[in-house]
């Protein structure tokens, strides 16, 4: 008789999980309650156990693919060489067992004194990663699955590719997000080049004096775009189940890279704070270890490609948020003033905004607060 | 290590003993069955299944009258068998079907029917402690004579309403028995990390009750201070304490696979399974021959078969069933 060996519905968050390792190979002797192979999902590794006796046939999914909740995964017989069906041939076409894939032994665990979550460990195994060279930034050092992710990105450069068998769902809930995103926000965009010549002065002699504490590109615009921010109320309203509400607070999120697609961290309201204590601010919320404001409620968003070159682009509105400010390469240009000839370096930003809720005037007022505010640092 | 002898009762039967032996072994394989359904996909949800506990709830069932009520936890399946619900209800139950004990709607964590004596579980740790309060005091008002065995873990001594339900109790002498499975593990955090006292049943001298600790792993043991427990009850001397040391041998959901555990302990646990210690024991005091354990284990299967046909073979409620048995 066939037996269906299913992926259990783990509950919990998900109902997938990826095929970690196979305990046994085709041929093999199961018993009724014994792990045949190991899976984990966000939350946990475990293994997964055949609830008949029997001989382990065939699989069914392969090692590092994710499978379905209630997905057959394996076949299992009563008798080592009996004929048996695929699922989906409707039992009319009995089949040979294909030859077994080489099957691998349980994995022992390495934990001497390594704290790190389950997806973790996984990961890292999966990449050849040491753990003791990780540093974690969880509670008391606990190294999750982000750090290890963080260190793949440092040692193999950000254009890693996509192989078969690698986990696409972090790549699909970002389609998920920007299609939803770009589906239900109708936007509209803005774009201004701002003059950079006082800020960067500034900023060249706030790094003299701060040699400790420097301040890049960025610091200066999402400072000067919170303060413009906080200028304009009319761009700081949420909008949904047609309702709108007003925001005080200033409060931005930072979008940053994390291969493979990219975070979105929370920065409360900096416009009260002296520079260097927003420069701190900054540090804290992009760093991994970051006690990332709870209370913050961004509706602005912030992108920075300038550091790669790239003169001017538009973001896409993250859902919840009501705008995006996407900032360019700082870059050196001519200019004519009074008839002469001048350098001037610029900026070009845009802002992409939620037409439900502003319009293009408000828009327009957000970008020349920016000039305003990065001409008074 | 050598494992405790059971403590042999003195007044139980040769029957008595055969019947307690039947319910350790229905419960175990109720909880077995239930698992490998779930591996099947054929039965939905997860669960909180309670394999190496079935002393704790035979034990107490054992001593309970028709009109007694047990309250429970999102553990509940070894309760509500033990407390002779039957299985055919029970496992309909968690097929979400018609014909189950809360007619399909209330699933693995809130079996029960107040008609044979459980309340329907409340799966909030320390939900169910002030509710047991509240059936004691109308029994005591009522003066029914019958008493309320409250089952509970050991997470749920550190939660606000056990203070409140057991001081409450304590203070009107309210005819309940407060049944701490202790089980070592508040889902994954071990008891000893939370609680600063060597034993649970310390607690009960705060509420100037008596507290004590037994073998939960020993069904006779269990037995015999439950008995105690409920003649105190009875008598309107008010509450006891009863904390039952023992242990879960799965993690504490479907979900969890119990890494916050050593195998040499789950090991140390597994060596006193209170079904198997109790079969060694009626076997070595001819209480059952091994034909009989047998024969016995042969009805239990064949009853937990005639359970899922019927559980897996009964309608599901209907659209239209959805506004009965609800108060608003």
């Amino acid at each position: 008789m066939r037996h269906l060996i299913i992926l259990p519905d783990l509950g919990q968050t998900t109902n997938e999980a990826k095929i970690r390792q196979f305990l046994k190979k085709p041929g093999d002797a199961v018993k009724r309650g014994e792990p045949i192979l190991a899976v984990s999902t966000d939350k946990v590794e475990m293994e997964v156990e055949s609830f008949a006796n029997g001989y382990l046939r065939q699989w069914l999914t392969e090692e590092g693919a994710v499978a379905s909740a209630m997905s057959p995964v394996a076949v299992v017989t009563d008798t080592p060489d009996e004929l048996y069906a695929l699922p989906g041939n409707n039992g009319n076409e009995p089949q040979r067992a294909v030859e077994a894939t080489p099957g691998g032994a349980i994995p022992k665990g390495d934990r001497g004194g390594i704290v790190a979550v389950p997806a973790a460990r996984v990961l890292a195994k999966e990449r050849g990663i040491d753990l003791s060279k990780i540093a974690g930034s969880g509670p008391e050092g606990l190294i999750t699955k982000a750090d290890v992710l963080r260190s793949t990105e440092k040692c193999s450069e950000a254009t890693s590719q996509l192989k078969p068998g690698d986990d696409h769902r972090a790549l699909a809930a970002m389609a998920a997000t920007v299609s939803a995103s770009k589906r239900e926000i109708p936007h509209f965009y803005a774009t201004v080049d701002v003059s950079m010549n006082h800020a960067a002065a500034w900023r060249s002699q706030w790094n003299r004096e701060h040699p400790d504490l420097h301040a890049t590109y960025n610091d200066l615009f999402v400072l000067s775009a919170a303060r413009s921010l906080k200028d304009c109320p009319r761009l700081n309203v949420s909008y949904g189940g047609g309702k709108y509400e007003q925001h005080t607070a200033a409060d931005i999120s930072l979008v940053v890279a994390q291969e493979p697609t990219m975070l979105l961290l929370p920065l409360a309201d900096p416009v009260d704070l002296t520079f260097e204590l927003f420069l701190q601010a900054m540090r804290k919320a992009t760093h991994p270890a970051g006690a990332n404001s709870t209370t913050a409620k961004p509706l602005l968003a912030i992108s920075n490609l300038g550091m790669f070159g790239v003169k001017q682009f538009a973001a896409i509105i993250p859902p919840g948020s009501t705008s995006a400010l996407a900032i360019g390469a700082v870059r050196e240009q001519p200019r004519l003033k009074n008839g002469k000839l001048e350098n001037e370096l610029v900026c070009s930003v845009t802002l992409s905004a939620d037409h439900r809720v502003v319009d293009g005037v408000a828009a327009a007022r957000f970008l020349e607060r920016m000039q305003f505010h990065l001409n008074s640092l | 290590m050598t494992i405790p002898a059971i403590a042999k009762s003195s007044q139980l039967t040769k029957e008595q003993r055969k019947s307690l032996f039947r319910s350790l072994l229905l419960c175990r394989r109720f909880e077995e069955r239930v698992y490998y359904l779930f591996l099947e996909g054929r039965m939905p949800g997860t669960i909180h299944q309670a394999m190496g506990q079935e002393a704790c709830a035979v034990g107490v069932c054992s001593v309970l009258r028709q009109g007694d009520v047990v309250t429970s936890t999102h553990r509940p399946h070894q309760h509500a068998v033990a407390r002779g619900l039957s299985v055919n209800s029970l496992m309909a139950e968690l097929f979400a079907k018609t014909t189950g004990c809360c007619h399909g709607k209330g699933g693995s964590m809130h079996l029960g029917s107040l008609a044979d004596g459980m309340l329907p579980a409340v799966a909030i740790v320390g939900g169910g402690i002030p509710l047991a309060s509240g059936l004691g005091l109308a029994f005591k008002y009522r003066k029914t004579g019958n008493i309320v065995a409250c089952f509970f873990g050991d997470g749920a001594t550190n939660i606000g309403s056990f203070h409140e339900g057991v001081n409450i109790a304590a203070i009107w002498d309210l005819p309940v028995v407060f049944a701490c499975e202790n089980n070592r593990y508040g889902a994954s955090t071990a008891i000893e990390k939370v609680t600063r006292v060597p034993h649970l049943s310390d607690r009960a001298a705060a509420y100037g009750i008596p507290g004590v600790t037994v073998d939960g792993n020993d069904v006779e043991a269990v037995r015999d201070a439950m008995t105690e427990a409920a003649e105190r009850a009875r008598a309107g001397k008010g509450p006891t304490f009863l904390e039952m040391e023992t242990y879960r041998f799965s993690g504490h959901s479907r979900s969890d696979p119990g890494h916050y555990r050593s195998k040499e302990e789950v090991q140390f646990w597994k060596e006193r399974d209170p079904v198997q210690r109790y079969e060694e024991f009626c076997l070595a005091e001819t209480v059952l021959s091994a034909k009989e354990v047998e024969d016995m284990k042969a009805s239990v299967e064949k009853e937990l078969d005639d359970a899922v046909a019927f559980g897996e073979s009964s309608p599901s409620p209907q659209a239209e069933d959805v506004l009965n048995d609800v108060y608003a």
